[in-house]
């Protein structure tokens, strides 16, 4: 088997008494889309510096595709970096700045200018070569830079926020268009964000980062649907965190049945939890059912009583705070416009929440 | 209706009296005497009024060796100075914008620090080191590296130090700002593509940093080619100056009017290189 493309092993960057990145493991396999998830401050951006090079880490080790390179200077390390700003020069055209990479490894003018025009090409920019920076719109510079990283065949791209500075249409739209060239190219990737719509829509793996660990690092369904952590659960979509004690297994649902402040609840667990012990359910607001009658008793479903407390349209859905009877409140979304169906403060129903759509996770300690 | 009027009215009037004081001092302080210069280079011969302009003055100054000479040394200290003081600037202002200490305010005051030093007390202090006693030559006999102190006093070479280290502040400021106005993620960028430190440098940093380097030369070089004091100081009759130059023909030779022609060129050459500056700055701004 070929060693993965990226292979970072007990990395660390100290400044002074704060550790920016303390300690990280993670493998990127040949054409892998890997993205560092977390909030600003979390170590994502450094640990991205560290791969390019731009910052020297204080501890560990940098592979790539099975060679140390954390003592070469960013201009030996052979990878693709595109920047939150695009970061393009200025004072040359699109064309000079795509044939940038390829002019400082000395390749000549004839091969220049055909990888050049096939980069161009590759972002449907081949038409603007001649502009300069200043004189394209956001999504434009960004398929530059795009362009520019890729032109020298990199072993791997870097991209470091390279949508933030895009609006919502756009975004979308650029986030569609580098999945599409990235698996196209089969290109190892690591994508630096802190938006998690994007690191779901794009990744293969999502490495979610908090105060300069990986909390968790797994495919975008397991990192939504199995969060590991407190940390994970809140950060990634929305979720209510009920706190309770573990009662036992529940029959032979496979489930673990919790004994929450308002009423008995199920969840389901890697590993069950000692009764006993304290435990956090998580519930995601779209994976509860609602109902105005009291639904038929069902294994493994628990079913609480509670009041509409407030209604949010946000187009495709509602998003409804449920007051439970225990004084608990609960997020559901529905797809009812506000003042039709259930979206309507002041209605009572019955929330029923799945126990295989609870995750369990160990209390806080 | 009319409040309005009235109000637009008192507006403009206070515009008009904002932009006239100052005009009408620099008609009275700079374009009069200014104009004044320009007809006394052309009226006054052998230091007698004519009725008539001449182009006689011009004639002498740019006309005879020593006067030729006079013009191309300042020249000579005007792109001595422009240059040395780029080129001892563009490090420290690189450093001072990219350096993160905390001391970085105090960095920045301490490279200003020769503005605040009178300019008398500053060439004196370069004089007391450069003198045939004084503390380069003590040093050059001490560590046996000449046999006899050396004659540095007066010399072109001392005007140009002396002037270069007054108005090294000057290549700092302008080349901080633009050092400043510059991405730095670009340099990473470069490197990234696999420019070396240096060719990231010469590709990147220097081409976006030269508005802030024509800027400092500019400055510089119209600064040092009009300086007096320091000429005075630290040269002597062989080394004149166009500055001192157009001193002692005003009040030692008492002839006003080549004192004129000689202010006159000495305006046209600042002129022609602030045009000249502008005009390739401006270029370049219309290219980025």
């Amino acid at each position: 088997m070929s060693d993965p493309a990226l292979r970072l092993a007990g990395l660390e960057r100290r400044y002074g008494a704060h550790l920016a990145v303390a300690g990280i493991d993670l493998e990127v396999a040949q054409g892998e889309f890997v993205t560092l998830l977390g909030p600003s401050g979390c170590g994502k951006t450094t640990t991205l510096n560290m791969i390019a090079g731009f910052v020297l880490p204080t501890a560990g080790s940098i592979l790539l595709g099975g060679q140390h390179v954390e003592n070469l200077p960013p201009f030996k390390r052979n990878l693709g970096v595109v920047f939150q700003d695009y970061a393009l020069f200025p004072h040359m055209t699109v064309a000079e700045n795509v044939a940038f990479g390829l002019t400082t490894r000395g390749i000549g003018k004839a091969e220049t200018a055909t990888r050049v025009k096939d980069a161009l090409d590759l972002v449907q920019l081949s038409a603007l070569g001649g502009r300069r920076p200043q004189q394209l719109s956001g999504g434009q510079r960004q398929r530059v830079a795009i362009a520019r990283a890729l032109v020298i065949r990199p072993k791997m791209l870097l991209l470091d926020e390279p949508l933030s500075n895009l609006d919502l249409k756009l975004r979308e739209e650029m986030r569609n268009e580098i999945s599409v060239l990235q698996r196209r190219l089969g290109i190892a990737t690591v994508f630096v964000t802190h938006d998690q719509g994007e690191a779901l829509a794009m990744s293969d793996r999502i490495a979610v980062m908090r105060a300069g660990r990986i909390e968790q690092c797994g495919t975008p369904s397991d990192i939504y649907l199995r969060p590991a952590t407190h940390f994970v659960a809140q950060f990634i979509g929305s979720a209510t965190l009920l706190q309770g004690t573990v009662r036992g297994p529940e029959g032979a649902t496979g489930l673990v049945a919790v004994e929450t402040p308002a009423g008995m609840i199920f969840g389901s667990a890697d590993r069950h939890p000692a009764p006993g012990s304290a435990a956090t359910l998580v519930v995601r607001p779209e994976r509860l059912r609602l109902s105005t009658t009291a639904p038929l008793p069902e294994a493994g479903v628990a079913t609480l009583a509670g009041t509409v407390e407030s209604a949010i349209y946000v187009g495709a859905r509602t998003q409804l705070l449920v007051r439970l009877a225990a004084g608990e409140a609960i997020g559901a979304e529905i797809m009812d416009p506000p003042g039709t169906g259930l979206a309507r403060p002041g209605i009572p129903l019955f929330v029923s929440l799945p126990g295989h759509e609870c995750r369990l996770l160990p209390a806080l300690p | 209706m009319t409040v309005i009027e009235k109000g637009a009215l008192s507006g403009g009037s206070r515009t008009w009296l904002l932009v006239g004081l100052p005009t009408l001092f620099l008609l009275l302080f700079f374009v009069a005497p200014t104009l004044y210069l320009f007809s006394a280079s052309v009226m006054i011969s052998d230091g007698m009024p004519l009725d008539r302009p001449t182009p006689e003055n011009y004639q002498i100054l740019l006309g005879r060796s020593f006067y030729q000479w006079v013009i191309l040394r300042s020249f000579g200290v005007g792109i001595g100075v422009g240059l040395a003081v780029v080129l001892l600037s563009y490090p420290v202002a690189y450093f001072l914008v990219r350096t993160t200490s905390r001391w970085k305010g105090l960095l920045i005051a301490v490279t200003l620090s020769p503005l605040l030093a009178s300019v008398i007390v500053r060439t004196y202090g370069w004089y007391v080191i450069l003198n045939q006693e004084g503390a380069l030559n003590g040093l050059l006999v001490w560590a046996r590296l000449v046999e006899q102190p050396l004659r540095l006093l007066p010399s072109t070479a001392a005007i140009i130090v002396g002037l270069s280290h007054a108005l090294l502040p000057y290549g700092v400021l302008s080349i901080m700002s633009s050092l400043n106005g510059m991405n730095p993620a670009l340099e990473r960028a470069a490197m990234s593509l696999g420019a070396t430190r240096t060719g990231t440098f010469l590709r990147v940093t220097l081409p976006l940093t030269l508005p802030g380097i024509m800027g400092g030369f500019i400055l510089a070089f119209s600064l040092a080619i009009s300086a007096y004091a320091t000429p005075a100081i630290l040269g002597g009759p062989a080394t004149e100056t166009m500055a001192t130059s157009i001193r002692n023909f005003m009040v030692a030779i008492l002839d006003w009017g080549l004192g004129s022609a000689m202010g006159v060129i000495l305006l046209a050459s600042s002129l022609l290189l602030l045009l000249l500056g502008s005009v390739l700055g401006g270029r370049k701004r219309t290219a980025a």
